[in-house]
């Protein structure tokens, strides 16, 4: 045998060993995309929360959804879906849920989330989740501000173009300051994930 | 990992495609494209977003009808998308370029260089869903994570072409100038110069196997959709009809690099000495971009 089909036959045996038993590889550019909105969850005036909403793209509706259908009815029924959330509520650990948060200057650790819920509504899938906060903030002293990207931007996560941050309950006059984040790039310095604010009238 | 069991089994791998592998963040970063680049490459990945939940749309409209007409649109939404995701990164653009420029001069052996590597790359999509989804029943998600396995391969293997080419490049190179202190021929034309740069058919076949062996991910992210729709030969049509639309792309990029090779050789053509300079200085540049791009990324991906 030549070395060149040496080398050919070595190669595709290590590719279909590597394919079956290596571990994932990350790759990058957007092949699943999520819109998104935060809920801004307060009691008396302060913080105490923020629930995230993700609406995922078609694709990863169908794969995700034929993944999770335990019992092949071409549906995601109610404990599937509970599967599913419950597998995401752990695994997007590893990544921070996708979710960066800062109280003022500091940002916050996301070691878990509260209430993760996974749907079908108009043939998407949708995620919610709610990061809650070690201590209700006072949101007119401490400016809260939250980002939502992956990245490595596998994913790319759309903020609500109308209304991303929901400010619910609240009883100081607030808005939501929502731009191109100033200071953090990612993917090769090309996308600028959105930032959003909270800011609220102190006087 | 593999088997065809149900979701718990899977969910590391579900989860982890959607995390994209959960790599380190690049805060910091500071951006290193002007605006101008920046924009277009937003407004390409507008229209991919676009095209992608068409696509989703054109494949559930094959399921729910008869005529071909959906299956139609499917496949020139596939084309078209095609020709705009290989604007991203990860269809071969930078190696096949820099190959070309290093030694290719005759126009139409780069073209169909970019082909075959795109052709390539729906096949082994093909193949990856085939196997992976359809025959070992993994989940879907965590086929879709596999490219990333070929990905490596991939990068693996253009590192190896590139230090070939380098070690070709500068052996030659070496040769042609002692020979050339020898013998003192100058009569020597394109033929010669072939010789010290140009290419062989084995060492182009590399190429396509470097840039082929990755799947388009497009492609596989396409083919898994229409697999859970029941739809598995549309969407092999799908991503043959995308592998179509990027290799338009990068055929576009391939003859540039030829053109420019060509260029730089015809203006050095009055002077034997330019000219091997000038092919001397491309195939040096070029097997290094080469070698560069695999060792970065191939080490990246470990």
């Amino acid at each position: 045998m030549s070395f060149g089909a040496r080398f050919a036959a070595a190669f595709v045996f290590a590719t279909a060993l590597l394919l079956v038993s290596g571990p994932p590889r990350a790759q990058a550019h957007p092949h699943i995309w999520i819109d998104a909105f935060v809920e801004v969850l307060s009691d008396g005036g302060q913080v105490t929360a923020l629930r995230i909403h993700w609406t995922f793209d078609p694709f990863f509706t169908g794969m995700a959804a034929a993944d999770f259908d335990a019992d092949g009815n071409a549906e995601l029924d109610q404990d599937e879906a509970a599967e599913l959330a419950a597998n995401s509520a752990e695994n997007l650990k590893e990544v921070g849920f996708f979710t960066h948060i800062w109280l003022g200057a500091e940002p916050l650790e996301i070691a878990a989330t509260q209430d993760f819920k996974a749907w079908m509504a108009d043939e998407r899938l949708h995620f919610a989740f709610t990061v809650a906060l070690p201590e209700p903030i006072d949101p007119a002293q401490t400016t809260l501000a939250v980002s939502l990207y992956d990245p490595t931007y596998y994913i790319e996560i759309n903020p609500d173009p109308v209304d991303p941050l929901r400010f619910i309950g609240g009883t100081a006059p607030c808005f939501a300051n929502v731009q191109p984040d100033p200071q953090r790039t990612i993917y090769f310095g090309l996308v600028r994930p959105t930032l959003m604010q909270l800011l609220c009238n102190t006087s | 990992m593999v088997s065809g069991a149900v979701a718990p089994a899977h969910a590391q791998d579900s989860m982890r495609a959607l995390g994209g592998g959960g790599g380190a963040a690049e805060d910091q970063a500071a951006p290193i494209a002007p605006g101008f680049v920046a924009n277009l490459l937003a407004d390409v990945r507008e229209i991919q977003r676009d095209l992608q939940t068409r696509l989703a749309e054109s494949v559930a409209a094959i399921k729910d009808q008869t005529s071909p007409w959906p299956l139609l649109v499917l496949i020139g939404l596939s084309f078209a998308y095609g020709i705009f995701h290989a604007a991203g990164p990860g269809h071969g653009k930078i190696v096949i370029s820099a190959y070309l420029l290093a030694g290719e001069e005759n126009l139409r052996r780069g073209v169909l260089l970019a082909v075959l590597a795109a052709l390539l790359q729906a096949a082994s999509a093909i193949a990856l869903v085939g196997v992976l989804a359809l025959v070992l029943g993994v989940s879907n998600l965590a086929t879709a994570d596999r490219v990333g396995t070929l990905e490596a391969a991939s990068y693996g293997v253009v590192a190896l072409l590139g230090m070939w080419m380098l070690w070709r490049v500068l052996r030659e190179a070496w040769a042609h100038r002692a020979g050339n202190n020898h013998h003192h021929h100058h009569d020597h034309g394109h033929g010669e110069l072939a010789r010290v740069a140009g290419a062989s058919w084995r060492e182009a076949a590399l190429v396509v196997l470097a840039v082929g062996i990755r799947p388009c991910s497009g492609a596989v992210i396409v083919l898994l959709f229409a697999l859970t729709q029941g739809l598995l030969a549309a969407g092999v049509l799908a991503a043959l009809a995308m592998s179509v639309g990027t290799a338009i792309t990068v055929s576009v990029l391939a003859g540039l690099s030829v053109a420019l090779r060509r260029g730089a050789l015809t203006l050095t053509s009055t002077s034997n000495r330019w000219q091997t300079i000038a092919a001397n200085t491309l195939g040096i540049a070029g097997a290094a971009v080469v070698t560069l791009f695999g060792v970065t990324f191939f080490a990246a991906a470990l």
